[in-house]
């Protein structure tokens, strides 16, 4: 051990890797001559040489308590972009092991830092620690914990780290979830959208799940279309043809009538129910009511909370337990409405939206398409130099010389 | 006698069929068709006008054959009928007799648009009727009902401008609107603003109006948007209006204004907000540079939102991860 650790200050990531590959774990897992722990003595930065050391100790049976060294290596290992890659399949075993060794807790914050790690870089790939990690998050209710990983979009979608479409799918189809424990909504829309997006001519199950979420949070985030152009027909039949009780759901709610909403609500429950949708459900009622509200603001200036009550006729029920004024000030806390309410004489003012041009934000947004269209030239740039299109686009230019010769 | 007549026209027909003569036949399916006509038998005298085709010799034959077709169509309530012999007269050599029966057939056209619930086009088509035409016309479309459907069709669908340019200062329609003077006073009434005197009217018309064979299925639409441009016209030139003095004005109940008036604001007709508590409708002082920076905002989300799952989309045909049927 102690001629190994010499070798970790010396070494280069490539040799250090064959030789940490090649020692034996017994060795890996042991104290040096002097009785320290090795993990003490070197930087978790020296990501290579800690994972294994790690990994060995974690395998053996007297292995200590490993945590604080755990935590330290989740939050500060270092690993050049290519070894990411050599060392993938370890990293996600130590993964897998905490997964079933550490307490729940522990677990899921060690596994989500280590997540991190992967993405620590100028891509943001997608490994197979992904969607454990949010899984793990799921099941323990561990949301805010998960949107660390959450918050940086994927970038980077490759074999080598050994995930597939189903991977992507799962990651995103968890991702909604936790969005939707955290009532965020359009974040939860948009990760649910983006599994329409997995290229393919068959429909998965995970699909069709999504698709039903889907149905229920446009009602809330108020978005016309759910499929996009580039699902292919076959497959967007498929998922209309599963999802019927969310459709006729959606179309009671665009008929703009209580009594609608209200039966097919009580015609479907028991399939939302059965499919885990009823919360979501129950949120798109109150949503109904929210939306009645908000076009009030753009018809009165000031309202008496019976005159509103009227307003909302039978939609009143939506919002229950609440009652109308406490509905207001939740709307008004959430800045669905800019209102004040005046509770002695029990009116309600609507006030104008506050018209302060948004630079900062237009700057911001402007910046973040440029850097999209940076990385779209990126792309396009590494597609033409590819091989599948230099010897599609090498034929097709054979065929037109082949062609050009025969009139000439 | 209904039979006695069947058997002699059937006989004539018959004889100039015999003796090949084209006119007589003619002459004879345009009598056995405005024998069927006579005693209400409209589809079987559709059928023999409509066999007179072949017989047709000169131009104003064909004219001929349209309108009686035209006519016969309009009382058989089938329009669709209509608009081909429309446009079968349109393509006959120009004379002034084929103007005579398009000027009548103008008229038809705006039946038609006032049939499917487009009321300006209709009113538009009516406008275009010359008086001089006005003895010709049907019986069931007399030169005082131009007036009546032109003037309630404008009202309902043309603004203040259109209204003085198109209809007050129209040489010829005022020649239609005296001889229905009640509209003459209505648009009048309506133009000046002086809506109590033009509510009243309208009150006083509606029985006779619902009597009326084209008109009576659109009363209460025509009578909904012309109450609802009075509303527009009302509130244009001013920045607040009481509510309470408003009703007055439009003889109604301050509570049936304020529902007419949210059913304006929600159709994005007027843009205004009601102070209900103080019964005021304000208008709104918009901001087009806050709004255009919104939908600036918005479109530029949803635009990277598209193009980065599409993105995303291309990166996995590259790396060759798709959705795969399972073989197992």
């Amino acid at each position: 051990m102690d001629a190994l650790l010499k070798d970790i200050a010396s070494k280069d990531d490539k040799t250090l890797l064959n030789i940490m590959k090649a020692a034996d774990s017994r060795m890996l897992a042991e104290f040096t001559s002097d009785q320290s722990d090795p993990l003490s003595l070197i930087s978790p930065e020296k990501g290579i040489a800690y994972l294994y050391i790690l990994l060995a100790r974690i395998r053996s049976p007297n292995n200590g308590n490993l945590v604080h060294h755990l935590i330290q290596f989740s939050l500060f290992c270092k690993f050049s972009t290519g070894v990411l890659k050599l060392v993938n399949q370890d990293l996600f075993d130590l993964v897998q092991i905490l997964q079933t060794r550490l307490p729940p807790d522990v677990a899921c914050m060690i596994i989500v830092n280590i997540a991190c790690r992967w993405a620590d870089r100028k891509e943001v790939p997608l490994t197979l620690a992904s969607d454990l990690a949010i899984r793990l998050c799921l099941e323990g209710k561990y949301y805010r914990l998960a949107t660390k990983l959450l918050d940086l979009p994927i970038t980077y979608l490759s074999e080598d780290y050994g995930v597939d479409a189903s991977n992507f799918l799962l990651y995103h189809y968890y991702g909604g979830m936790i969005y939707l424990g955290l009532k965020n909504y359009e974040k939860a829309f948009e990760f649910f959208s983006i599994t329409l997006y997995v290229p393919g001519s068959i429909v998965s199950q995970i699909q069709i799940e999504a698709s039903k979420k889907l149905h229920l949070l446009s009602l809330i985030t108020n978005v016309q279309n759910i499929f996009p152009k580039q699902l292919p027909p076959g497959s967007q039949k498929a998922i209309t043809a599963s999802v019927s009780a969310y459709s006729s759901f959606v179309d009671a709610f665009n008929s703009g009538s209580f009594r609608n909403i209200q039966n097919a609500f009580t015609d479907h429950s028991q399939t939302f129910s059965a499919d885990g949708n009823l919360g979501i459900a129950k949120q798109c009622l109150d949503a109904f009511a929210s939306w009645k509200i908000m076009q009030l603001t753009k018809t009165y200036i000031t309202l008496s909370l019976s005159d509103i009550e009227r307003q909302l006729g039978g939609s009143i029920e939506f919002i229950q337990p609440l009652n109308i004024q406490q509905k207001l000030v939740k709307m008004i806390k959430n800045g669905q409405i800019y209102a004040r309410i005046d509770a002695k004489e029990k009116i309600i003012h609507f006030i104008d939206q506050n018209t302060i041009s948004p630079q900062k934000e237009l700057d911001h947004q402007l910046d973040s398409i440029m850097k999209l269209g940076s990385q779209i030239i990126e792309f396009d740039k590494k597609v033409g130099k590819s091989k599948a299109y230099l010897t599609n686009s090498k034929s097709d230019y054979q065929m037109m010389s082949e062609a050009d010769e025969m009139f000439n | 006698m209904v039979s006695t007549r069947n058997e002699k026209l059937e006989n004539e027909l018959n004889n100039y069929k015999n003796i090949q003569l084209r006119e007589s036949i003619r002459m004879g399916y345009n009598d056995f068709a405005e024998h069927y006509a006579s005693i209400g038998l409209l589809s079987h005298a559709l059928k023999f006008y409509t066999s007179s085709r072949d017989y047709l010799t000169i131009p104003i034959h064909i004219l001929e054959m349209c309108n009686n077709i035209i006519e016969i169509s309009l009382e058989m309530d089938n329009y669709s009928n209509i608009n081909t012999f429309i446009l079968k007269a349109n393509q006959v050599v120009a004379s002034p007799e084929k103007q005579m029966y398009m000027n009548k057939f103008t008229a038809v056209s705006g039946l038609m648009h006032l049939k499917n619930s487009q009321f300006k086009q209709a009113a538009l088509k009516f406008l275009e009727v010359p008086f001089d035409i006005a003895p010709k016309l049907w019986s069931f479309i007399a030169a005082k009902d131009i007036a009546l459907y032109a003037g309630l069709t404008a009202l309902a669908s043309f603004d203040r401008n259109d209204l003085k340019s198109k209809i007050l200062e129209n040489q010829n329609f005022k020649n239609f609107l005296e001889l229905e003077p009640q509209i003459r006073e209505l648009i009048k009434a309506f133009y000046h603003s002086k809506f109590t005197n033009c509510f009243e009217i309208m009150a006083n018309m509606q029985y006779d109006l619902t009597l009326d064979y084209f008109l009576s299925k659109h009363v209460s639409t025509l009578y909904t948007h012309i109450k609802n441009k009075a509303v527009l016209q009302y509130c244009s030139p001013f920045l607040s209006i009481d509510m309470h003095q408003m009703a007055k004005v439009f003889d109604t109940t301050v509570e049936t204004l304020e529902e007419q008036v949210v059913s304006l604001i929600t159709d994005n007709q007027l843009d205004a907000r009601i102070d209900s508590q103080n019964k005021v409708i304000r208008a709104n002082t918009t901001n087009e540079r806050s709004q255009v920076y919104a939908q600036s905002l918005q479109l530029g989300k949803e635009f990277q939102q598209k193009t980065r799952f599409m993105l995303l989309r291309s990166k996995m045909i590259q790396s060759g991860i798709y959705l795969k049927a399972d073989r197992k």
